[in-house]
């Protein structure tokens, strides 16, 4: 337990912890509360509901909470238990917001489609998590929110090319969805345990 | 004499980086409109304020990166003692920044413009939206400078990023004399409310000077990493919300019909077929297909004294047809024949007399046969008419009238309807679906 603490004080714990609570009270305050997304006016609008954004906002700024900040110092350490606490952080980071938007079923009607929304977070924190290991705290959450963004509004804008993004509005094809949001989630996890957060590029791109 | 080296306030590549990013978004924003079979002043000014929706979270994304990144406490760049110059730099910063994505914006309409500018047929640009839309963009860098200034550099970009999507996405709860963006096209046909345009720029203009006076009092105050900070500059951002919720705000709405808009005609088979001068290359295609419905309705069409865009604002009656064009889309032309093909048979009045029926047919209903003989008599006018389209109505019973229709010679079918014509076009013809 000692542990846990000491590895989450060297990041962003605590706020990590509070923004997870902050986004599962708004998820459940807002219940089926939808936006409508129209970026292109002859094509239909693309609905973005708040337990889905939020859930993925939450999935894009997890990991860059997580970025070890004494990283020097943890790779002193013995490696492999190091490793496996980072392993364990990045699978709690993937886990957490697609669990809210299932959370998010106590307040919403049968029908959602909570499944294809909880991959999309999936997607969506995996990606985060990659870039964030990748290219550092800063870019990492603007890569995986700026992709969600462009996602959704090529989708509105370009319904041919909808089929091509693996962010679904629908319980369809759920099956093709989830292996790609695993594959996501294997290259998110397996970048972060080797990179243990923080490669050598994001260390060299972070000039905060 | 050595040169004075002074430095650069933002870096080259930031301002790289904020104005091809803008061109980007905004070509890829404005590419349709590229492809619009006429050029219209009005959709292409609009143009210049929708396509924010992906220019402004950019424009605010890279302001806030700036700001964050070269004026924070920690910076190591600044000796930490050092008193800031606050207004100085702010002043020096964001006009760099305002300029790149002022840049980039003009770049990415400029083919948009030139094209309108060249084809255009009516109306001219609409100066005060597109210097709104301009200014707005402007307070987006500004406020996400703010933010940037604020929030240290690994909150500030994301923030600034989701609240500017959420400024886009939540535009149609906001009065639009506020919005930055709006939902909804507008067309040539309409126009903006000149006093609503020009209390954007003045709105968005005191906005922007107020998120820069309030970014240089936040970092004026800002010296030592542990000095406590005055947020008191945030209080600048009260005059903008003054003027938000002051009576100079235009109310009523912002988009009006045009008052007596110009119109281009053509003669069909004595029929005036118009549309808005605007739109006025598509007329020979629109007139094309008003003609291909009128010859297949021979004695239908008897009644029909004009067929008019519907932005002309035209009154419809039963010898004016009113119609909507979508030459956005490529099967506009079906539409209107369609469209035509449903008037002219009495379709449209069928549908009139279902709704104030509660839009319930019975099956056994006298109404039931009347529509199906108006739906199946459009639906052989459509097929006469030579588009591939889907039956126009009429269900079952009426794809088999026209059916039946589509065996008969042309002439036949004329002589079958003339005596008809008026029931028909008064939804009463229900004894064209009798036994065969």
């Amino acid at each position: 337990m000692a542990g846990w603490w000491l590895f989450l004080r060297a990041r962003d714990g605590l706020p990590a912890i509070g923004l997870i609570l902050g986004t599962t009270v708004l998820v459940l305050a807002a219940g089926y509360t939808v936006y409508e997304l129209q970026v292109v006016g002859s094509q239909p609008a693309r609905a973005i509901t708040v337990w889905e954004a939020a859930s993925t906002a939450l999935g894009a700024i997890l990991p860059a909470l997580l970025v070890p900040q004494m990283w020097t110092w943890e790779r002193c350490g013995r490696l492999g238990r190091v490793r496996a606490f980072a392993l364990g952080t990045a699978g709690l980071a993937l886990a957490v917001p697609a669990a809210v938007t299932v959370l998010a079923r106590v307040r919403l009607p049968d029908d959602a489609p909570w499944a294809g929304i909880a991959l999309n977070v999936i997607v969506i924190s995996a990606l985060a998590m990659t870039a964030t290991a990748l290219f550092g705290r800063v870019l990492g959450p603007l890569c995986g929110l700026g992709c969600f963004l462009l996602g959704i509004t090529v989708q509105q804008a370009v319904p041919a090319a909808a089929r091509w993004i693996p962010l679904t509005l629908r319980d369809r094809d759920l099956a093709a969805h989830a292996w790609v949001a695993l594959a996501f989630a294997v290259t998110a996890l397996a970048v972060w345990t080797l990179t243990l957060g923080h490669s050598r590029l994001a260390d060299r791109l972070t000039t905060e | 004499m050595r040169a004075q080296w002074r430095p650069f306030p933002v870096p080259t590549a930031h301002l790289v980086v904020l104005a091809v990013g803008t061109w980007a978004v905004v070509t890829a924003h404005a590419t349709p409109i590229l492809g619009w079979p006429y050029a219209d002043w009005v959709a292409v000014s609009a143009e210049a304020r929708q396509s924010l929706a992906l220019a402004g979270p950019w424009a605010a994304v890279c302001g806030a990166w700036s700001a964050a990144r070269f004026t924070g406490a920690r910076n190591v760049v600044v000796t930490p003692g050092a008193a800031r110059v606050g207004g100085e730099l702010v002043t020096a910063m964001l006009l760099r920044l305002a300029c790149a994505a002022l840049l980039g914006y003009a770049a990415g309409l400029a083919p948009l413009l030139a094209m309108t500018a060249r084809d255009a047929t009516a109306g001219r640009i609409d100066l005060l939206v597109v210097a709104g839309s301009a200014v707005c963009l402007v307070c987006f860098v500004c406020g996400g400078y703010l933010v940037g200034t604020v929030l240290p550099l690994r909150a500030a970009p994301v923030t600034v990023l989701v609240v500017a999507y959420l400024v886009v996405v939540t535009a149609d709860y906001h009065s639009p004399a506020l919005a930055a963006v709006w939902t909804g096209g507008v067309a040539a046909g309409y126009v903006e409310d000149p006093r609503t345009s020009a209390f954007r720029i003045l709105f968005f203009g005191v906005l922007a000077a107020c998120l820069a006076a309030a970014a240089a009092f936040v970092q004026r105050d800002r010296t030592l990493p542990r000095a406590p900070r005055s947020w008191a500059g945030l209080a600048a951002l009260g005059v903008p919300a003054l003027l938000a919720i002051s009576p100079i705000r235009p109310e009523g709405p912002a988009i009006q019909y045009e008052a007596d808009p110009p119109r281009t005609c053509q003669d069909v088979r004595g029929v005036a077929v118009c549309v808005h001068t605007a739109r006025s290359p598509i007329l020979p295609e629109f007139a094309d297909a008003v003609g291909r419905v009128l010859e297949a309705a021979g004695p239908l069409g008897r009644q029909v004294a004009g067929v008019s865009d519907v932005h002309l604002w035209d009154e419809e009656s039963p010898t004016h047809v009113v119609v909507q064009l979508h030459p956005k889309d490529s099967w506009w032309r079906t539409q209107v024949v369609e469209e035509l093909a449903f008037r002219v048979s009495g379709s449209a009045t069928c549908r009139e007399v279902g709704v104030e029926m509660g839009g319930e047919f019975d099956d056994l209903a006298p109404e039931f046969a009347h529509s199906a003989a108006s739906g199946g008599v459009a639906t052989w006018m459509v097929r006469e008419a030579g588009e591939e389209g889907e039956d126009v109505g009429g269900g079952p019973e009426g794809v088999a009238l026209a059916d039946r229709l589509g065996r008969m010679e042309v002439g036949e079918v004329h002589d079958l309807l003339a005596p008809v014509a008026e029931d028909l076009a008064a939804c009463r013809a229900g004894e064209l679906i009798g036994p065969s």
